[in-house]
C-alpha cells in the first residue's frame, strides 16, 4: 500500500483545485486533506494565483502559474480598480458602477458592499488572525472597517503626518498598510500602519536613489514583501527600478530589476511575480495611450520582455494582481 | 508521536529511528572490521580526525575529499560506496561522520541496491556544490531576496544577473528523475531513510507535478489505493467539488 507516500510533503506541493479533486479518492485521502496541521503546511507552501479583473466581462479570474485558469467568479461588476495581494483570499474590487465589494474568492460570495468616495483605498489582513479590514483615506476622514463586524466604518488613529501622497495606492504587506509620503517626514518616506492592532508604527526610509521630490515611485507588493516601482529618466532613456523591501526595521531595499522601457510611450508596470529559481519576473505592463495591459515576462539573463502565456492576455482596462486560494475554505466549509 | 503527522510538511516518516539505528549498526560493524582486512588496502587508513574540526564540516571538506569512501550495504547484501564529500548531502551520513562512527559498513536495510546506486549517483554529481545554508534557503517558497546581490550602477542593464544554474545541474536532475513510478517511489523512501533534503525535495516535487491535474481514479491506480466510498457517496462529494472537476 503505497498510501504512505501521499504524505503531507506531496500532497502539500499540490495546487488547490487537485486537492479538491483527491477527497473523492478514498476516505483516508479526505480526512488527510482536512487535517488541520495539513491546511497549515500547505499554505505555507502554496503559490500565490494571478487575479484578473477584467471592465468588460464582469468577471474575476483565477489563472495559476502555467497560464490555466483555476476558477472563475462571475458577475463581480465592471471591474475598475483591484487590490488583493499574494496571500489574500478575498479580493476587494471597485466597480465602474461605484461599488466597493469584498469578495470571498473560494465561492464567489460578496461579504461586504461598500460605496465608492474619492480617495485612499487600502485592503488586507491582519497577521496573524487573518482578519480582513477596508481603509479610507481622504484628507481630514481615516478611517477602518473590519469585514464582517457589523460595527461598520471606525475613525482610525491619525498618522504622524499628512503630507500623504494620493499618486500612489495604499499596499498592504504582511499585516502592514503602507503608503507614499510626498515629502520625507522624519528622514522617512513610507508610512506603515499595523492593521491588527491600528496603529501607526515607525516608517520607512526610501531607497538611497529614490528622490521623492522628483519622480512618484510607487508602492506594490511583490513575493510577499513590499516592492517600490520607480521610473526613471536619464536624457532620452526610460527605464522603471524595481527595489524590494528586504528589512523593514532597518529600512534596506535592494534593486532587483532595471527594466528598459519602450520610451515612446508612458507605461505603469506592475511587477506581479519573481520567480526566484530563473529570476524571471512577470509584471503587467499597462499603456496609459491605450490602456490596453499587457502581462510580460522579463528575463534578466536575456535582458528582454517576453509574452506571458496567453491566458493572461487583457483587452482594455484589464487588473492584475495576485490572491491565494486557501484550502481550508473549501474544506472546512462555511461555519 | 504520529509517525506520518510532521507540521512543517518536511518529512513524512519518523527520523530518528533510522539514524540511531546506523549508529549502533555502523559501532558494532567497526568493531568486528578492526579485527578483519580492510578490503580497500590500497587507500590509506583514515586518521582520527581531530576535534575543532568536527564541529564545522564545510571546511573539513578539504580533508574529506582525501579520506577513504563509505560503505553502504544494501537490503540484498551489496555494498555501494560513496565519497565523503558526497555522503555530507545526506544529513544521517554527516552526522555519522562528525561521530566517527563511519568507518566501517553503514546499513540500509531498506534499500535495494539499484536504488542506492541511483541514490549515490545523485550525491555525487551534487556533492562537490552542496552548500547546506543555501540549500535551506532555496527550500523557503517565500525567500527573503538575497541580499548579497549587489546592485550595479549601469543604466539600462538588469541589475542583478546571476546565472541561476551554473553548473547545468537543473537539467541533469531532470533528466536523473524521469524514472518509473516505482523506482521514484523507492529513491524517495531512500531519500527519506538517509535524510538528503535535496533528493526528496526533487523526488516529492516531482510525484506532486505527477498528480496535478489527475483523476481520482488515475490517482488510485498509481498508488494502488482501494475506494472505500459508496457510488452515492462518491457523487456527492464531486458534486460538493463541482469546481475542481469543472475545466
Amino acid at each position: 500500500m503505497m498510501l504512505s507516500l501521499i504524505s503531507f510533503d506531496i500532497l502539500s506541493r499540490i495546487p488547490v483545485k487537485s486537492l479538491c479533486r483527491f477527497r473523492c479518492v478514498s476516505k483516508e485521502l479526505y480526512a488527510l486533506i482536512a487535517d488541520p496541521w495539513f491546511l497549515a503546511a500547505h499554505k505555507s507552501r502554496t503559490e500565490p494565483l494571478l487575479i484578473v479583473g477584467s471592465r468588460q466581462d464582469s468577471s474575476l479570474r483565477l489563472i495559476d502559474m502555467d497560464g490555466s485558469v483555476v476558477k472563475v467568479i462571475g458577475d463581480v461588476g465592471s471591474v475598475c480598480e483591484l487590490i488583493c495581494t499574494s496571500r489574500d483570499n478575498l479580493a476587494c474590487v471597485m466597480t465602474h458602477t461605484g461599488d466597493v465589494k469584498v469578495i470571498d474568492l473560494a465561492n464567489g460570495e460578496v461579504l461586504v458592499t461598500l460605496q465608492w468616495k474619492d480617495g485612499l483605498w487600502g485592503f488586507g489582513h491582519t497577521i496573524p488572525s487573518n482578519v480582513y479590514k477596508v481603509v479610507y483615506i481622504n484628507g481630514d476622514t481615516y478611517e477602518i472597517l473590519t469585514v464582517g463586524d457589523s460595527a461598520g466604518w471606525r475613525k482610525m488613529q491619525l498618522p504622524p503626518t499628512s503630507n500623504i501622497s494620493y499618486c500612489t495606492i495604499p499596499v498592504v504587506v504582511n499585516g502592514v498598510l503602507h503608503l507614499m509620503l510626498t515629502s520625507q517626514f522624519d528622514g522617512n518616506s513610507v508610512l506603515s500602519f499595523n492593521l491588527a492592532n491600528e496603529e501607526w508604527n515607525k516608517g520607512i526610509k526610501c531607497p538611497p536613489s529614490v528622490d521623492l521630490q522628483k519622480c512618484d515611485p510607487e508602492l506594490r507588493e511583490l513575493n510577499n514583501s513590499l516592492c517600490m516601482v520607480q521610473p526613471v529618466f536619464q536624457g532620452y532613456d526610460r527605464w522603471t527600478d524595481i527595489w524590494l523591501l528586504t528589512n523593514p526595521d532597518k529600512s534596506t531595499w535592494v534593486k532587483i530589476y532595471a527594466i528598459p522601457l519602450d520610451s515612446s510611450s508612458f507605461s505603469r508596470l506592475i511587477p506581479l511575480r519573481l520567480s526566484c529559481d530563473d529570476r524571471k519576473l512577470l509584471f503587467c505592463d499597462t499603456r496609459e495611450s491605450t490602456n490596453i495591459s499587457k502581462a510580460q515576462i522579463y528575463d534578466s539573463s536575456r535582458w528582454r520582455c517576453g509574452d506571458a502565456p496567453k491566458a493572461l492576455d487583457g483587452a482594455h482596462d484589464t487588473n492584475f494582481s495576485r490572491c491565494s486560494l486557501h484550502l481550508e475554505s473549501f474544506v472546512l466549509g462555511k461555519s | 508521536m504520529d509517525s506520518t503527522a510532521d507540521p512543517k510538511g518536511k518529512r513524512p516518516l519518523y527520523q530518528e529511528d533510522g539514524l540511531a539505528y546506523a549508529r549502533a549498526a555502523a559501532a558494532a560493524a567497526s568493531a568486528t572490521a578492526a579485527a578483519a582486512p580492510d578490503e580497500e588496502e590500497a587507500k590509506p587508513k583514515p586518521k582520527p580526525s581531530s576535534s575543532s574540526e568536527e564541529a564545522k564540516p564545510e571546511p573539513e571538506a578539504e580533508d574529506q575529499a582525501e579520506m577513504p569512501p563509505l560503505v553502504l550495504v544494501a537490503e540484498d547484501g551489496v555494498e555501494v560506496s560513496i565519497s565523503r564529500r558526497a555522503a555530507r548531502m545526506s544529513h544521517m551520513l554527516r552526522l555519522l561522520m562528525e561521530d566517527s562512527c563511519a568507518d566501517g559498513p553503514i546499513p540500509a536495510p531498506n534499500v535495494h541496491s539499484d536504488i542506492l546506486d541511483l541514490v549515490v549517483q545523485y550525491c555525487e554529481k551534487h556533492g562537490p556544490y552542496y552548500d547546506p545554508e543555501a540549500s535551506e534557503r532555496a527550500r523557503n517558497p517565500f525567500p527573503p531576496f538575497p541580499v548579497e546581490l549587489t546592485p550595479t550602477v549601469s543604466s539600462i542593464k538588469p541589475v542583478t544577473y546571476v546565472d541561476p544554474d551554473p553548473h547545468g545541474l537543473k537539467d541533469w536532475d531532470k533528466d536523473f528523475i524521469s524514472l518509473d513510478n516505482s523506482t521514484l517511489f523507492e529513491v524517495i523512501l531512500a531519500a527519506n531513510y538517509l535524510n538528503i533534503e535535496d533528493l526528496l525535495d526533487l523526488g516529492t516535487t516531482t510525484v506532486a507535478d505527477m498528480m496535478r491535474g489527475k483523476k481520482p481514479e488515475e490517482i488510485r491506480e498509481i498508488f494502488e489505493i482501494e475506494n472505500d466510498y459508496t457510488p452515492e457517496q462518491e457523487a456527492e462529494l464531486r458534486k460538493e467539488n463541482a469546481w475542481a472537476f469543472e475545466d
